[in-house]
């Protein structure tokens, strides 16, 4: 088709390209204002605590619309950007809209499983306070157990690489007992540490420290041993060869395994905190399933993708500037 | 230009050297390297190591840079006997090895800063990455260099370290035909203004009649020196003259390049 609009066609088809960009610019602003309209005049036959900050977010939501629209017509940049996600922004306002009619406005979803948006916004709104205590403590949790992790996960996986001997002595323990979950563990755990607390920080950094340590050695191994032979005719010392060559030139593996060791840490985080941990997001979500309020729930799976999400751009922003050398990186 | 080869240049005595490499041969047989292998490279020469693949000249460079050791022999710089790898020797690969996290300005400063003078010697670098010809480009990485270029950022990175022997394994291998005589001249430029020692292996026959004071014809199995066949020739040197064409001759025969044709009895 794109063949067809290039050769012969192109002709008769340009004003009708023209017109399509046009609808493709208010398509967003068209399905956020179907969303209010369902979600104002419609009746609502589920109780909720307040519609009026979800009507808020909408109007916020189109004023931000119609504002990039019309700037569209004069800016190329804002033109171009809306064009490309409106495909994307339209499809996930209809979908608000439906959910919340198959909800909040027809009661077709059974709850307390299926809660509507606005239910999950209330609990946002008036469970703020707690929400945030235990988002602090999660990323206390978070923080202190990949950062202990990593950087003994890069210890291990630079000596492995690095020195036969350490390879010898610690690889068949890597092998035979790092491909077990973190979380497995967490029977014997809870005995051997004295608080759950201290319990967790080990799961966390335990199940960090196996894909960070498997993706250092095998990043410091596989070195084009050329790069040590020219360091060393240039007088670089051993200290010099292993922090300066080795580790940079494995750094596009190892930062796969502080990807990898991430990933894991947010699923030993909230299992931890399920089971042991008596705050934290994962502690939350069990809280309010045990009181049967889904929404909370939701509320905070919600802050978790929101949190989780953030925390993993932040990881890419730091490797797209250490790993400014590289060519073909993926954006994030 | 004498007397900058006094000052920079080193002699290397290389003294019935062998190199054994055990189990790397069919059915763990050993591969005999080199085998008893005697050179003297004086001060500030241009000597060039040509043969066959497998005749042991990257052996013999890698043993001389001291990133190997001999099985047997010993090779001394100035009567000082190599043990170990030193600026004093640099070396420059076929593939230009430059650290790709590095930008070219890092890169030609990698010698400096890994033995802890890069504050002094600041000025060197941009002085070196003149000198060959790369003034501009010190912010771009490797990947963004041209093959030429990137052999040029090797050679700075070497030369800056006031190496006394520059070792230089097929360098111009990969290049095509303009780069690597365009880097030969540069090559030629910088022995000229420095007095370095070079030891060049080549597979170009050409390439080592034009370039060095004495080419080493080596043999494999045994890998050893055939014949080390002096270039008594003017510089610059004319690449298409009667002279350099009888060199070229000379160790076409000594590799044994030149079927033996029967001369014919009469001519017209």
């Amino acid at each position: 088709m794109e063949i067809a609009e290039q050769i012969g066609i192109q002709a008769k088809v340009k004003p009708k390209i023209a017109l399509s960009g046009v609808v493709r610019l208010t398509l967003p602003v068209v399905a956020l204002v179907v969303a209010l309209l369902s979600h104002t005049l419609i009746p609502s036959v589920q109780p909720v605590v307040s519609e009026r900050a979800y009507t808020i977010v909408l109007v916020a939501l189109l004023v931000v619309f119609s504002a990039w629209a019309l700037t569209a017509l004069y800016r190329k940049s804002s033109y171009r950007s809306l064009l490309y996600f409106s495909g994307i922004l339209t499809f996930i306002f209809v979908l608000l809209a439906v959910w919340e009619l198959l909800t909040l406005k027809s009661g077709t979803l059974p709850l307390p499983y299926f809660p509507s948006q606005v239910k999950i916004l209330d609990a946002l709104i008036n469970d703020r306070h707690k929400l945030f205590i235990c988002v602090l403590y999660s990323l206390r949790l978070l923080l202190i157990g990949y950062l202990i992790g990593a950087f003994f996960g890069l210890v291990t996986g630079i000596l492995m690489g690095w020195y036969k001997h350490f390879q010898y002595w610690i690889n068949p323990f890597l092998r035979f007992i790092g491909p077990i979950p973190a979380t497995a563990w967490i029977p014997v755990v809870l005995i051997v540490f004295p608080s759950s607390f201290t319990a967790s920080i080990f799961l966390i950094a335990l199940g960090t420290w196996f894909p960070v340590t498997v993706m250092t050695w095998s990043g410091i191994a596989g070195v084009n041993k050329s790069f040590f032979e020219v360091a060393r005719t240039l007088g670089a010392n051993e200290r010099y060869l292993v922090l300066r060559v080795a580790f940079p030139a494995a750094f596009p593996l190892i930062f796969i395994g502080l990807f990898m060791g991430l990933g894991t840490s947010f699923v030993t985080l909230i299992v931890a905190e399920m089971l042991g941990v008596k705050a934290g997001l994962g502690f939350y979500i069990t809280w309010a399933q045990g009181w049967a309020e889904y929404y909370k729930v939701y509320a905070a799976l919600f802050i978790m993708a929101v949190l989780f999400s953030t925390i993993i751009t932040v990881l890419f922003k730091i490797r797209d500037r250490v790993l400014i050398w590289q060519k073909g990186l993926i954006k994030w | 230009m004498v007397a900058a080869a006094i000052k920079e240049g080193g002699r290397i005595t290389v003294d019935g050297v062998s190199r054994v490499f055990e189990d790397q041969g069919k059915g763990g047989q050993p591969v005999v390297a080199l085998s008893k292998v005697d050179l003297d490279i004086e001060p500030g020469q241009f000597i060039s190591l040509i043969g066959p693949s497998g005749c042991g000249k990257s052996t013999l460079l890698r043993l001389i840079a001291g990133i190997d050791n001999p099985t047997s022999g010993e090779i001394k710089l100035d009567g000082e006997l190599i043990k170990d790898a030193h600026p004093s020797r640099g070396l420059v690969f076929q593939d230009p090895t430059l650290f790709p996290w590095k930008n070219i300005w890092s890169n030609v400063a990698t010698g400096p800063e890994s033995r802890g003078v890069l504050k002094e010697q600041k000025g060197e670098i941009d002085k070196f990455i003149e000198l060959v010809g790369l003034q501009g480009f010190e912010k771009a990485y490797p990947h963004q260099l041209s093959g030429g270029m990137a052999q040029r950022a090797a050679l700075a990175r070497a030369l800056v370290n006031h190496p006394k022997v520059l070792l230089l394994d097929e360098p111009l291998g990969a290049l095509d035909a303009f780069t690597r005589m365009n880097l030969q001249e540069e090559i030629l430029r910088i022995w000229r203004e420095r007095g370095t020692t070079m030891v060049f292996v080549t597979h170009d026959i050409d390439e080592a009649v034009y370039l060095s004071d004495r080419v080493v014809v080596m043999t494999p199995r045994p890998a050893q020196i055939k014949e080390v066949i002096k270039i008594d020739l003017p510089r610059p040197r004319v690449r298409n003259s009667t002279a350099f064409f009888e060199y070229r001759s000379r160790i076409l025969e000594s590799l044994q390049l030149v079927p033996e044709i029967e001369q014919p009895e009469y001519i017209v």
